[in-house]
This record gives C-alpha cells, sequence and structure tokens, in this order.
C-alpha cells in the first residue's frame, strides 16, 4: 500500500475543514454539501485501508513509518470515520438555524483529520502530537456557546488535558531512553526485549494518568461532564466516541504495543489498574443516578462505560481484549445514538432535565422508542450488541482469573437499567402538564432523526449478528498475542 | 429448528405489526384472536409431530409450546370482551402477541444464548403489561417487575459465560457435568438458577411477582402467572438437565438438589403464608403462584436431588406447570369477570355473588378444586406425584426431608384455607349492600373458563392419558431414564386419596378458625419487606453517588485554590528576586544578584561541570 492512501483520510479531513473555514461567501447549502462530502470520503478512504489490513495483519509502511494502520488502529478508525457520517448529517439538522456554523463544521473536519492521526499513528510521537492537536481543535467547539459556563467548561477541558499531555510526554521520553530512539509501533511490542525494571512500573502510571484524562478514568473525569455544554452532535462525537476513546485507544497502545501484555503482568500492574478501573465503572454509575440534566447523566454513564474497555484491556487476555474492543465499537453506536435522541428532545421539546421528560414520550414517539431500546443495549439485554461486549469482557474476566470482575460487570450492569429506563419509562406514562399532540419533526428533524434509527438498526444488527466485527477483531487478537 | 417451529416463534411478531395497522376495535381483536388461532394450530402440530419422531426430538418443547399456545388462545376470546373497559388496548394487544412469540422463542430454542435473546424480549413485552394502567402503583409494580427481570437477565448472562469459559457447548440439553467438574460449573449453575429463579418468583426473588400480578390488567395477570413464570421453571428444568441425572447421589447434584429442595419449601410456606393474610383477590392468586411454583421448584430439587430415580420429581413439576397454568389462568379470569362487572378487588367488599354470577361461580369452584387438589381433579395428580417424589427422598436422604414431607402437607392446609376463604368472601357469604353490579356474564368471558375448567376435570379424571403420551416421553430427554416404576403409578391409591382429605378438611376448618378469632388481619411491620430494603438500598446507593460527585467537586475546588496560591507566592518570589538592586550597590554579593543571572551562572556551572567530566 502507497504512503498516500493512508495519509488520505487524514488528509481529506483537515483539509476540507481549512477550506470550509477559508470559504466566507460560499452558501449554506453548498457548504454543507461540502462537508457532507469530505466526511463521506474521508470514511471511504479508511474503509479503503481495510483489506490491506486485515490481508498482512502487520506491516503497512506509511510515511517513515509515521503512519501505519494495524488492527488496532483500523478499529478505532472505522469506528470514528463512520460515526462522523452520521453526526454529520444530524448536524445539517441540528445547527440549521444557529450562528457560527462556519466555525463548526470547519473544526468539525478538521478534529475528524486528527481523529484519524491519532488512530493511523504509527509510533509513538505521532500518536503525542495527534492527541495534543484534538485537543486544540476540539476547543472551538467545546466553547461553542460562547457563554460563561462554555468557557468555563472549555478551561476544564484544555486545563485538564494539557496537564495530561505533560505526563505522556515525560512517558514518551522514558520510553525513547529505554529503547534507544526507537518509538515505532510493530508487531511486537517496544519494550519486548528489555527486562522488566520497576521504574517501568512508575512510567506506566504516567502514561495512565495522561491517557486516564480523555479516558475519563476517575479521579480525573472532571472535565467530561463540564463538557456537556458543547452542541449535542459534539457531545455525542466527541465526548462518546472520538475525543473519549482517543484517551482509552491511547492507552490500548501503551498496553499491547509499547509495553506488551507480557511485560505487563510481570510488573503487575494489572491488579492495581483493574481497581482503579472497577471504582469508575461503579462510582461512574452512582453518580449518574443523582443527575437530573440528561445529558450530565449520559456523560457520567460514558465515564462508567469507558471504563469497561480498560478492563478488558487490562485483564491481559486475549478475550478481555476481545470484550474491550466490542465495548469501544458497541458502545460507541449505542452512546452516540442515546445523545443524538437526547438532541432531538432538547430541539423539539426544550426539555433538558429527566424530571421534565415526563409524558413526552407520544409526542416524539420514535425518538423514545429509538432512546429505550439503546438503553437496553445499554444496559447489556439481548438482541442488542450491547449484550456481546459485556459477555465477552465477562468471559474475559473469568479466564483470566478476575472472576469478582463479574461481580462489578452484574451491578454496573443493574445500575445502568436504574438511570436509564425510567427516563423511557416516565415518558411513556401519564402527565397531564405536557401536551401530548406529536411534534412535527420538519425537514431539520428529519435529518436528525434518519441517523438516530439507522444506528438504533444497525445496534440490532450487531447484536443479532455479532460475528460481522469478528474478522477485524480476531486479526487485532492475532495481532497482538 | 422445523418449519412449524420457526413459525410458531415469528407469526405472533408479525401479527404485532400488522395490528398497529388496523382501523376498528374489532379488526383488532379479530388479529389478535386469529394469531393465537394460527399459532395455536401449528403447536399442535409441532407436538403431534415431535411425537411421531420421537426419540428424537424434544419433548419437554412441544409440551411446553402446546401449552402456552393454548392459553393464550383461550385468553385471546376474553382479552377483547375485557379490554373494552380499559384505556390504549391497541398497545396492550400489540404487546399481547409480541410475549406470545417472545414465549414460544424461549421453549423452542435449542441455544442458551437464543433462550436468552427471547427471554430478554419476554421481559421487556409484559413489562408493557405491567404498566398499562400508568398509576403510581403500576409504574411501581412495573420497576420491580423490569428490574428483576433485567437481573434474571444478567445472572443467566454470567451463567452461560461460565460454561462457554470452561469451553463447554451451550447447545440445550447437554450434560455439563459429565464434561467437566470444575467450581466454576457449580457456580455456573447457581447463576442460572438463581436467573431463572427470579422470574420464577423463588423466595426471596419473588417481590416482584405479587406487585405486578395485582396491578396488570386481568388477561396479563393470567398469563403472567400460568406461562410467564413458568418460563422461569422451565429455564430451572433445563438447567437441571445440565446436572447429570443419571449418575445417581454422586455428590454434586445431591447437595444441589437439596439446595432447590429447601428454596421450594420456602417458597410454599412464604406465598401461602402471605396468601392468608391478603384481602385483595388478585394478590391472593398472585402469592399462590408463589407458593404453587414452590412446589414446583420441590419437585425439580428432588429430581436433582435423586438423579435418575427422580421420576417422579421430574414429571410432577412438569405436570403440576401445566395444571398451575390451567386453574390459575381459570381463577384470574373469573376473578377479573367479578372485577370487571363491579370494579371490586377487595374480598371483604364482595359476597354472595354466586347469584349474580352462576355459572363464574361454578366454573371457579372448579379451578378453586384443582388448585386444593381436591381427588378427581388436576391439582390432585401433579401434587400427589410431587408428595410421592418427596416421600421416596426422605426415604432416601433421611436428615431434613422428612420434615420437609410434613411442611409439604402443612401447605396444602393453608392453601385450601385460603382459597376457602376466597371463596367464601367473595360468592357464599350473605351479599354486600353497597356492592354495585353492572352488568352479567358474557359468552366470550365464560367459554375459556368452561374450557379450563373442562380440561381440569378431565385431567382430574384421566390423569394417566397425559402422563403417558407426553410427559414420560419428556423424561429421558431430560436426564431421567427409569420411569417404569411412573408407568405403573396408580393415582386412586385409598391412603392418598385419604390423606388429601384430610388435608382439605383440616385447612377448611383453618379457615373457619381464622375467620372467628380474626387471624387473617395481622400486617408485618414494613421493615420486615424485602421491597423496603431494595428501595432503601437504591436509594441509599444514590445517594453515595451524589456524595462522592459532592467531594470530588469539593476537592477539585481545593486543589485548583491551592494551585493558584502556589502560582501565586511563585510569582511574588521570583519577582522579589528579580527586582534586587543590581548595579546599586556597585559591587556584586549573593543577595543582590539578578534572577536570570542566577541562571546563566548555574547554566555555565552545569556545563562546566560536564565539560571537565
Amino acid at each position: 500500500m502507497s504512503t498516500f492512501n493512508v495519509l488520505l483520510p487524514i488528509l481529506t479531513g483537515t483539509i476540507g475543514g481549512t477550506l470550509i473555514a477559508n470559504l466566507r461567501k460560499i452558501s449554506k447549502n453548498r457548504r454543507n454539501t461540502l462537508v457532507l462530502v469530505t466526511s463521506v470520503l474521508t470514511a471511504l478512504f479508511t474503509w479503503r485501508l481495510l483489506p490491506n489490513v486485515l490481508g498482512y495483519k502487520s506491516v503497512l509502511v506509511g510515511i517513515d513509518e509515521g503512519l501505519r494502520p494495524d488492527p488496532l488502529g483500523m478499529v478505532f478508525a472505522l469506528l470514528s470515520s463512520t460515526l462522523w457520517v452520521f453526526a454529520t448529517i444530524y448536524s445539517f439538522g441540528y445547527m440549521a438555524d444557529k450562528p457560527r456554523q462556519r466555525s463548526y463544521f470547519a473544526y468539525f473536519l478538521i478534529s475528524a483529520g486528527v481523529t484519524l492521526g491519532i488512530a493511523l499513528a504509527g509510533n509513538l510521537l505521532v500518536l503525542y502530537i495527534c492527541y495534543e492537536l484534538l485537543t486544540f481543535t476540539t476547543y472551538p467547539l467545546v466553547i461553542y456557546n460562547r457563554d460563561q459556563e462554555a468557557i468555563k467548561a472549555g478551561n476544564r477541558y484544555i486545563i485538564y488535558s494539557l496537564i495530561g499531555a505533560a505526563f505522556i510526554l515525560a512517558g514518551l521520553v522514558a520510553v525513547w531512553i529505554w529503547t534507544e530512539g526507537n518509538l515505532t509501533f510493530g508487531n511486537a511490542p517496544l519494550l519486548a526485549n528489555l527486562e522488566a525494571k520497576p521504574g517501568m512500573g512508575w512510567i506506566f502510571l504516567l502514561f495512565l494518568i495522561g491517557f486516564g484524562v480523555k479516558a475519563a478514568v476517575m479521579p480525573l473525569h472532571g472535565w467530561l461532564p463540564q463538557a456537556m455544554v458543547a452542541p449535542t452532535p459534539i457531545s455525542a462525537l466527541l465526548h462518546a466516541v472520538a475525543v473519549v476513546n482517543a484517551g482509552v485507544f491511547g492507552l490500548l497502545r501503551v498496553i499491547y504495543s509499547v509495553y506488551g501484555h507480557s511485560l505487563l503482568s510481570e510488573l503487575k500492574v494489572g491488579p492495581i489498574a483493574l481497581v482503579i478501573v472497577s471504582i469508575t465503572i461503579i462510582v461512574g454509575s452512582l453518580i449518574a443516578m443523582k443527575q437530573d440534566v440528561l445529558k450530565k447523566r449520559l456523560a457520567y454513564s460514558t465515564i462508567s462505560q469507558l471504563s469497561y474497555i480498560l478492563l478488558g484491556a487490562f485483564t491481559l487476555h486475549p478475550i478481555g481484549l476481545i470484550g474491550a474492543l466490542f465495548q469501544m465499537i458497541n458502545h460507541g453506536i449505542l452512546k452516540i445514538t442515546l445523545f443524538f435522541s437526547v438532541g432531538l428532545i432538547t430541539e423539539k421539546t426544550g426539555k433538558v432535565k429527566v424530571s421534565d421528560v415526563k409524558g413526552l414520550g407520544p409526542s416524539l414517539p420514535l425518538v423514545f422508542i429509538a432512546f429505550g431500546i439503546v438503553s437496553l443495549g445499554m444496559v447489556g439485554m439481548l438482541p442488542l450488541n450491547g449484550f456481546w461486549s459485556k459477555y465477552y469482557l465477562m468471559q474475559g474476566s473469568t479466564v483470566s482469573g478476575y472472576w469478582p470482575l463479574v461481580i462489578v460487570l452484574l451491578i454496573s450492569g443493574l445500575l445502568n437499567a436504574f438511570y436509564y429506563l425510567p427516563i423511557v419509562v416516565s415518558a411513556f406514562t401519564k402527565n397531564t402538564t405536557n401536551h401530548l399532540q406529536p411534534i412535527k419533526l420538519g425537514t431539520n428533524g428529519f435529518l436528525m432523526l434518519v441517523p438516530t434509527i439507522l444506528l438504533v438498526m444497525t445496534a440490532l444488527a450487531l447484536g443479532i449478528w455479532p460475528q460481522l466485527c469478528m474478522p477485524l477483531v480476531n486479526s487485532v487478537i492475532d495481532y497482538f498475542f | 429448528m422445523t418449519f412449524s417451529s420457526i413459525a410458531c416463534v415469528g407469526i405472533p411478531f408479525i401479527g404485532a405489526g400488522l395490528l398497529r395497522r388496523t382501523k376498528s376495535r374489532n379488526a383488532t381483536a379479530l388479529l389478535t384472536w386469529l394469531t393465537t388461532t394460527i399459532v395455536f394450530g401449528l403447536s399442535v402440530y409441532f407436538f403431534v409431530q415431535t411425537r411421531a419422531s420421537y426419540p428424537l426430538s424434544d419433548m419437554t418443547a412441544a409440551i411446553f409450546s402446546l401449552i402456552s399456545a393454548f392459553t393464550w388462545w383461550l385468553v385471546s376470546f376474553y382479552l377483547p370482551e375485557y379490554m373494552k373497559a380499559e384505556e390504549r388496548s391497541r398497545s396492550f394487544f400489540i404487546f399481547f402477541l409480541l410475549t406470545l412469540g417472545a414465549v414460544q422463542g424461549i421453549f423452542l430454542a435449542n441455544n442458551w444464548i437464543v433462550l436468552l435473546a427471547f427471554f430478554e424480549i419476554m421481559t421487556v413485552t409484559s413489562f408493557f403489561w405491567v404498566i398499562h394502567n400508568q398509576n403510581q402503583e403500576a409504574i411501581t409494580a412495573g420497576y420491580f417487575y423490569l428490574f428483576l427481570g433485567i437481573a434474571a437477565g444478567l445472572f443467566i448472562a454470567i451463567g452461560l459465560v461460565f460454561i462457554n469459559s470452561l469451553g463447554l457447548p451451550l447447545e440445550i440439553g447437554v450434560n455439563l457435568v459429565s464434561l467437566s467438574n470444575s467450581t466454576l460449573l457449580s457456580w455456573a449453575i447457581a447463576c442460572l438458577l438463581i436467573g431463572f429463579g427470579i422470574k420464577a418468583g423463588m423466595v426471596p426473588l419473588h417481590i416482584w411477582l405479587p406487585k405486578a400480578h395485582t396491578v396488570a390488567p386481568t388477561p396479563g395477570s393470567a398469563l403472567l402467572s400460568g406461562i410467564i413464570i413458568k418460563c422461569g421453571v422451565y429455564g430451572m428444568i433445563r438447567t437441571a438437565q445440565t446436572i447429570n441425572l443419571t449418575n445417581p447421589m454422586a455428590s454434586f447434584p445431591t447437595n444441589t438438589g437439596l439446595i432447590v429442595i429447601i428454596l421450594g419449601i420456602l417458597t410454599m410456606l412464604l406465598g401461602v403464608s402471605l396468601a392468608l393474610l391478603q384481602s385483595n383477590a388478585k394478590r391472593l392468586l398472585a402469592y399462590h403462584s408463589v407458593s404453587q411454583v414452590g412446589y414446583i421448584i420441590i419437585g425439580i430439587g428432588t429430581a436433582i436431588y435423586l438423579g435418575n430415580e427422580g421420576s417422579y420429581g421430574l414429571a410432577g413439576a412438569i405436570y403440576h406447570t401445566i395444571n398451575h397454568a390451567f386453574f390459575k389462568a381459570a381463577l384470574f379470569l373469573g376473578t377479573g369477570i367479578i372485577y370487571l362487572r363491579t370494579g371490586q378487588q377487595n374480598l371483604y367488599k364482595m359476597g354472595g355473588l354466586w347469584r349474580k354470577f352462576p355459572i363464574t361461580a361454578l366454573l371457579m369452584l372448579i379451578a378453586v378444586f384443582g388448585i386444593t387438589g381436591t381427588p378427581g381433579f388436576n391439582g390432585y395428580v401433579s401434587k400427589s406425584l410431587l408428595h410421592h417424589g418427596i416421600i421416596e427422598a426422605a426415604a432416601v436422604g433421611g436428615g431434613l426431608l422428612p420434615w420437609i414431607e410434613r411442611l409439604f402437607n402443612l401447605v396444602g392446609v393453608g392453601t385450601t384455607a385460603s382459597f376457602a376463604k376466597l371463596y367464601y368472601l367473595a360468592f357464599l357469604r350473605k351479599a354486600d349492600p353497597e356492592l354495585e353490579i353492572n352488568g352479567k356474564e358474557n359468552g366470550l368471558l365464560i367459554f375459556p373458563l368452561l374450557i379450563f375448567a373442562l380440561v381440569i376435570t378431565f385431567i382430574g379424571i384421566k390423569p394417566e392419558l397425559f402422563l403417558n403420551k407426553a410427559i414420560i416421553l419428556a423424561l429421558p430427554e431430560l436426564g431421567v431414564s427409569s420411569i417404569n416404576n411412573l408407568l405403573a403409578t396408580n393415582f386412586w391409591v385409598g391412603r392418598e386419596i385419604f390423606n388429601m382429605i384430610i388435608t382439605l378438611l383440616a385447612g377448611i376448618s383453618f379457615c373457619a378458625i381464622g375467620f372467628r378469632f380474626h387471624l387473617f388481619h395481622y400486617q408485618s411491620p414494613a421493615w420486615l419487606s424485602i421491597e423496603y430494603l431494595g428501595r432503601n438500598f437504591i436509594k441509599g446507593l444514590s445517594y453515595l453517588g451524589s456524595l462522592i460527585e459532592r467531594k470530588y467537586e469539593q476537592a477539585m475546588a481545593n486543589l485548583s485554590a491551592q494551585a493558584k496560591t502556589c502560582y501565586t507566592w511563585i510569582l511574588n518570589f521570583s519577582s522579589r528576586l528579580d527586582t534586587s538592586g543590581w548595579g546599586a550597590s556597585g559591587q556584586i554579593s549573593f543577595s543582590n544578584i539578578n534572577f536570570d543571572v542566577y541562571l546563566i551562572l548555574i547554566a555555565f556551572a552545569i556545563l562546566l561541570i560536564y565539560i571537565l567530566l
């Protein structure tokens, strides 16, 4: 595969975004067409890399190995670039009557390119640079509202992220010293040939803190609920899929490409990390139960669900990793759908709180049904895809010997039910204060509804045929184990 | 997977889809009836086909599928008439059919994952029956039903994960214990039993059951009690199948069996003693569902305990599942008729109803005979099988088991007492003058009751027919192959009949004593109930969550204040260094060098040391 092919999706996003930023006089329709074309092309170019990754499993040379798609990177790249298309369509509906669309779409597309940069990065330095860039390109999207609250949230986001990145840089330097300048990811982990030193555990802690900020591992999660002031498509895509998964992906890279599972199990960081992750899972869900603002409830749920991925990864077992990858894919699809539905509810009725949605179900039936189905998926019920991630995570924890994690997953599943299902149930119960006429969705509402419904169908399809994800997931396992 | 089994599952879903488009109430009712009729026909066909290809095919599945389709078909006569009084009847019809499809899916699945998928669908669709009235009580009951149903699904999932982690197959009907003796497998079986036990209403996980049965529209309660909780029973039978039943008296099955028997007797005792205290007719019936499921669980327990010799227990469990479906559905439907015409569920406000509802009174009396185990009616048959099972277990095991046999008889007394109470209060005693009666019995409402009563009597008179033609065929594939005793069972033994009559008389006299001394009005304190515990547990959890969030925000605010102080201090310190009077005194001393000179000097010093070394 030529260098250019790997660079293409990244360039499409960034160049498209830059172009939009500079086209001041273009009409709205033309700009939207350009945005759609760019994001579809980005996704297509990413999908085009898939056969090669599946076929050769390894060694795909990019620009001086700065870019190098391997199966793990492909999972993240495919997930984010595909969901970007859905979010783009949704944004057309959501942003239709809102100001500052040019800057919104410009940064939206640039972030797509940068996220793909993280996914396809071939060495730790490129990964680090793209990770930093992602903070800066998404910052304008977080402060989109430009009011006091948004600025405050933006400040928090940027301070948390930059401090985290400093930790990563420190870790990077340490790895650089140990490997004598070799930071390129390959089939074998970077530190594979070295003997385990006690310092390695501490350096791993630096990485954990650094990437843990974006992965919202407690207690580094503080920025995420605040960042919910952003427009809903941004919360949906960035704060449920791309940005937070960038943190998780970074950690997966560090675990499997830098340290390697055998070195990490020698260092015995697994159990400690698993404790932190389990606390995040349970406490995140507990806090979510008390949240009245819909988006904040979803944000805390994200905090909890992201740690599922880390839980699977830290079992350092192939089946655990399968669970982690399934969870990355399934949680991305489910959570973005939940945010989309919440955005529709808020746009069409003006309600932002759980206590206000009572009786709204008959007005927006499809939206609430979508929300209900997807929340069942979050709980982990068949025939939705969420079941399979739980299934493999539980199996991974059992097989690797960390059986108490099964209890953590059980409790968390129940807590998910406690805070998601009452929203739908109360929406479909009688309430005399809310009006019961069906609300007309209009063109904009339709643009928001279509991606939501499509994603619900995807969730169902992946639940009934989980083997659809299997070729790619299996090649990740083959690659690392 | 044959064509008819797939159609049994698929047709209700298609029917439910079509129901969205129907124009009138009658069309909705007709379509629903048509769908259930087709499914019933198909399941009869499937049953016949299965019997024809025996022993290659799965008899247990065919029996359960047939019974559920039959009950659904009968309820679909009753449903349109009853739902005239309720709002949003269309949505109830839709979920009625969806649940039928899901239940058929559970019974016909040949793989645990597929079974679990339909189990989850069933939980969700039948949840809408429970919350149909949408008042506060219904919503609370619905949450209990839904959350415990989800917990059940999660436990089953964990059980399957454990089984799969051992590398064992997830096909239904595999003897897992013979393939592995890992402790993980016993945990898997425990998880499966807990999961299905929740759905079956096993103590202490029964708390959803009385609530849900009481608030659902009556056809819903009849099916919840008749079939839905039997999905849990079915799962428990299938779990028993994974334990190697043909290998008698191995330690693992024996221990498991004993635990299941004890859970069963607790379920019976708790159900029946709480039933005695109820004044709401539907709640009373609901607590009897708990206690009757206890009988079934005991049967499964003795089968596991005795292994290959446990044919009485297992056959009794399956038989009682079927019989309970008939008489409990009939009882609920009868109560539904009274509720429909009087608006009353409180037994103490009814009375003298046999004058206004003579046919209902007669048919309900037959159902009461069924549930109390009166000889000549179906309950007697399965209860005597179960009793036989527990006697055999007691003969082999000793220890606790003889006591369990005595408690078993005691529960029979309690059952009789509480049904004597129900029947007396509702039908026999003098009419309450304040009771308003609007309308009469109705052919469509009576028809299903009539059929149920006929079946109850028929099974009671000819018990061997269904036992020999269907249930016994199911036993070998479930792992119990010694069935010769069972084939020769004589139900008309004088001692058994005498025993039952004593139980009945004791029950009636207990009821009379209860009325005389007002024993039926005792209210147990709220803090004793598991529900109270559960609710406070959830409250406590969410309080804990908010506490942690508050503390975290406080800590972050503190941290940022500390950081600010630190920053100010460093700034002040360095600016003090910077503004020292360089050049004012004209000579270099250590105290008045500029800050940047410090830096340069240190850098030079490091460089110097580096070069020199």
